[in-house]
């Protein structure tokens, strides 16, 4: 598949950035890693005027301890955040869902901040125009409907990060920077969870830090995919536990993330979480597997991921 | 002459360029000469053929399973800039007819489309973008009539018909066959076990697309470099559906990027040649992307499978039923081989002495079913594998010790009624089996399972035919030219897709010839320059090619031999011998450089030729002649032994394969790393298969269309495997081989099936197994 045509800029700090950003009247966007961004545009998913490139902004690519957070950039690739030496030691989550992210190869192009803000996806979105016309547009493409489940009022896309999960479940936040200048918001409240358009952020921003609370924590990240690499996840379940009280986030399933905090680590509570979360999470049938099997697997990856955090704290 | 130095076309393979020395000796592994070329990038595909002035050619598909054409609107694409010209089938001077067997694929459809992949118009265009955009403006003004997407469906009186000329309607081929007393030998079998099989299609989704280049010569040559497993038949498919005189046609054949029987045929090279026609001696280029591919290509066959087979209480086969249906899709292409090949293989490598097998191959509006490797054998494999399982429990008998009681020996007849007079590994691969660590300690390892974890291992036996079988000629023919430099230069008749057998020609020329492989070059098919040998397909390739190149390198040698021994008076051939390089003359030392030879002798006594033809079975099948000139009863086989052992999670049902092993009987093994490579990739693919891919298709259109959907096992999910040879000799093998390109393939989905039946004790009656399928199975018991 061919790109569309585009102008391509390469900003040297933040502000130059958002400097172009402006010029382009809302019609350029933010190139990192690409490993999300270039598929869409050969799809047409995306047609954007300019491509801005942060790659070469030495400040997106470091990781620091400021106070009591681990900052890291957000062009830190997540091949050099998974061998960093702290993650694996304080956040084992992390660790493992940067792990299970797609392969090695693209582990080592995707960035951290790519990966996060990657679009939601869909089986009849990520298609390529021909397909996409022939269907009719959705509610994603700027259609007046929903082309898995029909008279739906909602987009059902999923958001398929498997390492917002894991940083939701270590209580991250994030430090925008815009044309309106900074803001730093839990990551929670990044996700609009509107699956048309998945992030609160507003034009022009760029997410230029994640902070991560630096307290040892155990943790464990469960993926339903078909095969050992390269697959999104189907459904993702990342757990973080610090001092007897922890974070459950399930994902992979509808336009944002689900929290949950885990304060019984009894048996039945254990369930409880397992079995809210099977409530709360609504596939539907727009991936490689069915619904019922995904739901089905939400209280059985939720009750693994825990499991195994409250071991491994052992 | 030796024109071949200016020849713009000619792929030549130099012998490992000096990274690799010695002569080959057979039987030992050797790096592949293609290797260093294709992982650093430099070797040249189809699919890397441009030039100046190139124009793009693209099809405009149907995008309908069904439908009649009442009009293509492309005016608005014709006054495009940049867009050359709009083709219909009225710009089609020859029949516009392809297909192997049957002539039933337009190239450009006329009045009925019968497949949504269907190509209706060709544009000619400046570049990719515009072709693009062009192919969105021809407008189809198509009249929808209703599809049939079930093969029963089809059969049926009131089904719509695909193609009015065809005399059975919808059945596109049927073989029924009984042998001894058939179905009346159930009545004595002490028990029976009976079950259906449904399986999906494969798609073959190789690296490199279908994509080829074609330009009319100043002479008015056309000439067509296609990724292709089948040049010399393209030739007279394009020379007739085009109305062309075949003298004026050329096909090239580099080293294709992946292709697995969905190049065994036409897939761009009549389009390419009609483009080409209309492009003013221009260089015409066509690629299909990933979707066009999955919608347009071939695919493996689906089949349903009707199985019942008895037995004496001791285990021993008495009576076997197979009915079997199989969607062809809207074009005969290679179904009804299909089809007989999976009816010579329904019943297995073993002796059933009384059986009834029938076979309908049908039309349907889905897409294209085609070659795909282990053709046929996979599907049927799939099902009689998983019989014998069956069979086992009900008896409660071991599985590897019931096959090894039912075993086809020397001079036994095969389940269609073949006698086997080749040579036969299948006792030995069991009994290899057997005795492996992995049968061996298998119960210690199932214990060893973690929580909610359980283990299973399942076995199967195999075969699979060699070559063509009769009526069809399997035929090879070799070329060797000793060239001015005192090299060798082998000229290749069949394709090498990637399975190696290109570089087997130098192991086999430089063990006969005593040459190291510098000493060669390889000039990959192409009809203007070698010499017709067959398809790469049928796990023929070395078998057929490599006995023709045997007889040639000798022919090649006593001439050499001769020679050298005329010019320095020597007493006769016998007192000379080949050195790397050299004739040498035993006797007095003295010795002749090749290169010295070559100056010596005329352009005609540098040439040799040499043809083989591959044997056929003894015994007349009693079917039909038209089910008989598809190929039915061949004469040599490979055999296999597998072992899969499996690791069910028992709250996902997800299948983790955890090892698996492979014993073969593949006759001599040449080169143990190629052979080795052979076998892994067919099992990788036959994995695949069994666990996760599945193409899907809704009312004629195909679901998935990229590689996001349709899932390919990574290198991650393919286990280890222990790779065994058992070596017997084929006597009309070139030195003792058999093929091996597909029979690794059939092996998974059964020993998975037979596995997973072990583990959790559920069967299901189609593949592939996903975790979800297995887990629902499970809940249901």
């Amino acid at each position: 598949m061919i790109l569309p045509k585009f102008d391509y800029k390469k900003a040297e700090d933040i502000a130059a950035a958002i400097a172009l950003y402006e010029r382009s009247k809302g019609r350029a966007c933010y190139l990192a890693g690409g490993t999300d961004l270039i598929p869409l545009l050969k799809l047409r998913l995306s047609e954007p005027s300019a491509m801005i490139d942060l790659k070469g902004i030495p400040q997106l690519k470091t990781i620091s301890r400021k106070g009591n957070s681990l900052v890291i950039g957000p062009n830190v690739t997540l091949f050099e955040l998974k061998n960093h030496e702290t993650v694996k030691d304080y956040f084992p989550a992390l660790y493992e869902s940067l792990d299970a992210t797609s392969c090695e190869t693209l582990q080592m192009r995707g960035t951290i901040g790519g990966n996060i803000l990657q679009n939601t996806r869909c089986l009849l979105y990520n298609k390529s125009l021909d397909w996409r016309t022939a269907r009719g547009f959705c509610y994603k493409m700027g259609g007046e409907t929903c082309n898995v489940v029909p008279n739906a009022a909602a987009c059902f896309s999923n958001y398929c990060s498997d390492n917002a999960l894991s940083l939701l479940s270590l209580s991250a936040s994030v430090k925008l920077a815009g044309p309106e200048g900074e803001r730093k918001i839990k990551l929670e409240k990044l996700f609009s969870k509107d699956g048309r358009n998945p992030f609160t952020l507003k034009p022009g921003e760029i997410l230029t830090e994640f902070h991560i609370p630096f307290k040892r924590s155990t943790g464990a990240y469960e993926k339903l995919r078909v095969r050992n690499a390269i697959d999104y996840p189907l459904l993702g379940v990342a757990v973080s536990m610090i001092g007897g009280k922890g974070k459950v986030c399930v994902g992979g399933i509808g336009p944002a993330p689900l929290v949950y905090d885990l304060k019984d680590l009894s048996g039945a509570g254990l369930k409880e979480v397992a079995q809210q979360a099977r409530q709360e999470a609504r596939p539907v049938s727009n991936t490689t597997l069915s619904a019922g099997y995904r739901k089905k697997m939400v209280n059985v990856l939720t009750q693994r991921a825990i499991k195994r955090a409250l071991k491994e704290g052992k | 002459m030796d024109t071949i130095h200016d020849d713009p076309y000619l792929t030549k393979v130099r012998g490992w360029d000096g990274r690799a020395s010695g002569v080959p000796e057979i039987g030992t592994s050797f790096p592949r000469a293609d290797a260093w070329a294709k992982v650093t990038g430099t070797e040249k595909y189809a699919a890397d053929y441009y030039g100046s002035d190139l124009v793009w050619a693209g099809a405009k598909r149907a995008g309908v399973p069904h439908a009649r054409v009442k009009a293509i609107h492309a005016e608005a694409a014709r006054r495009m800039p940049g867009v050359l010209t709009v083709l219909t089938h009225a710009d089609v001077k020859g029949t516009n007819r392809q297909g192997v067997v049957r002539k039933d694929q337009p190239v450009l459809v006329e009045t009925l489309v019968r497949h949504a992949g269907d190509a209706v118009a060709l544009i000619l265009a400046e570049d990719r973008e515009t072709l693009k955009r062009a192919l969105e403006e021809v407008v189809l003004d198509l009249e929808p009539l209703p599809g049939v997407f079930d093969p029963e469906e089809a059969l049926k009186p009131q089904a719509p018909i695909l193609h009015e000329d065809h005399p059975t309607g919808n059945l596109l081929l049927q073989a029924d066959l009984e042998t001894g007393e058939g179905m009346g030998a159930f009545s004595a079998c002490d028990v029976e076990v009976a079950s259906d099989f449904q399986t999906p299609w494969q798609e073959h989704a190789y690296l490199e697309t279908e994509v080829g280049w074609a330009r009319v010569e100043p002479d008015r040559t056309l000439v067509i470099v296609a990724s292709t497993q089948t040049p010399f038949r393209d030739r007279s498919e394009v020379t007739e559906a085009l109305g062309l005189d075949i003298q004026k046609v050329r096909v090239v054949a580099p080293f294709p990027g992946g292709a697995f029987g969905g190049k065994d045929g036409i897939t761009v090279q009549t389009l390419l040649g009609l483009a080409a026609l209309h492009a003013g001696g221009r260089p015409v280029k066509m690629v299909w992307d990933r979707e066009e591919s999955f919608v347009a290509g071939t695919k493996r066959h689906p089949a349903r499978f009707h199985y019942r087979l008895g037995a004496t209480k001791d285990g021993v086969l008495k009576a076997l039923q197979v009915r079997m249906v199989l969607d062809t899709g809207p074009y005969d292409h290679l179904g009804g081989v299909v089809m007989t090949l999976a009816l010579e293989h329904a019943g297995g490598p073993y002796r059933i002495p009384n059986t009834s097998l029938s076979a309908r191959c049908v039309y349907t509006n889905n897409p294209i079913g085609g070659a795909f490797r282990a053709f046929g054998v996979a599907q049927a494999a799939g099902g009689m594998e998983q019989m014998m399982d069956l069979l086992a429990r009900r008896l409660d008998m071991d599985p590897v010790e019931i096959r090894l009681r039912n075993v086809l020996r020397k001079g036994d007849r095969t389940p269609i009624g073949v006698t086997l007079q080749h040579s036969i590994g299948m006792e030995e691969c069991l009994t290899a089996l057997r005795s492996h660590p992995l049968y061996l300690e298998r119960e210690k390892w199932k214990a060893e399972a973690g929580p909610f974890k359980r283990r299973g291992v399942g076995a199967a036996a195999l075969m699979h035919a060699i070559g063509y079988g009769p009526v069809v000629p399997d035929v090879a023919n070799a070329k060797l030219r000793l060239t001015r430099e005192g090299r060798i230069r082998v000229y290749s008749g069949v394709v090498d897709m990637g399975q190696g057998n290109a570089a087997t020609c130098f192991q086999i020329a430089g063990s006969i010839l005593s040459q190291p492989p510098d000493a060669f070059e390889l000039v990959l098919p192409d009809t203007e320059r070698t010499l017709p040998s067959g398809s790469a397909a049928a796990s023929r390739c070395t078998y057929t090619f490599g006995n023709a190149l045997i007889g040639a390198c000798e022919a090649l040698k006593q001439r050499l031999l001769e020679k050298a021994a005329d010019l320095l008076m020597a007493g006769s051939a016998a007192e000379m011998a080949l050195a790397p390089g050299k004739v040498h003359h035993l006797v007095s030392g003295r010795e002749i450089p090749l290169a010295g030879l070559a100056s010596f002798m005329a352009e005609s006594e540098k040439t040799i030729t040499h043809r083989f033809r591959a044997p056929t079975a003894p015994d007349r099948i009693a079917v039909s002649e038209e089910v008989r000139i598809h190929g039915l009863g061949h004469a040599v086989f490979s055999y296999a032994a597998h072992l899969a052992c499996v690791e069910v999670d028992e709250l996902t049902g997800a299948v983790d394969v955890r090892h698996y092993l492979s014993i073969s009987d593949c006759g001599r093994v040449i080169n143990p790393q190629a052979y080795e490579q052979q076998i892994q990739g067919g099992v990788a693919q036959g994995l695949g298969y069994a666990l996760m891919e599945d193409f899907q298709v809704r009312d004629g259109q195909v679901e998935t269309r990229d590689l996001a959907t349709y899932i390919l096992p990574t290198a991650m999910d393919v286990p280890d495997m222990d790779v065994e040879a058992v070596q017997t000799h084929e006597t009309t093998g070139p030195f003792g081989l058999k093929g091996v390109g597909e029979i690794g393939t059939s092996g998974p989905v059964p020993a998975i099936a037979n596995a997973v039946a072990d583990a959790v004790g559920v069967r299901l009656p189609c593949w592939p197994l996903t975790a979800e399928r297995v887990l629902e199975a499970m809940e249901r018991i």
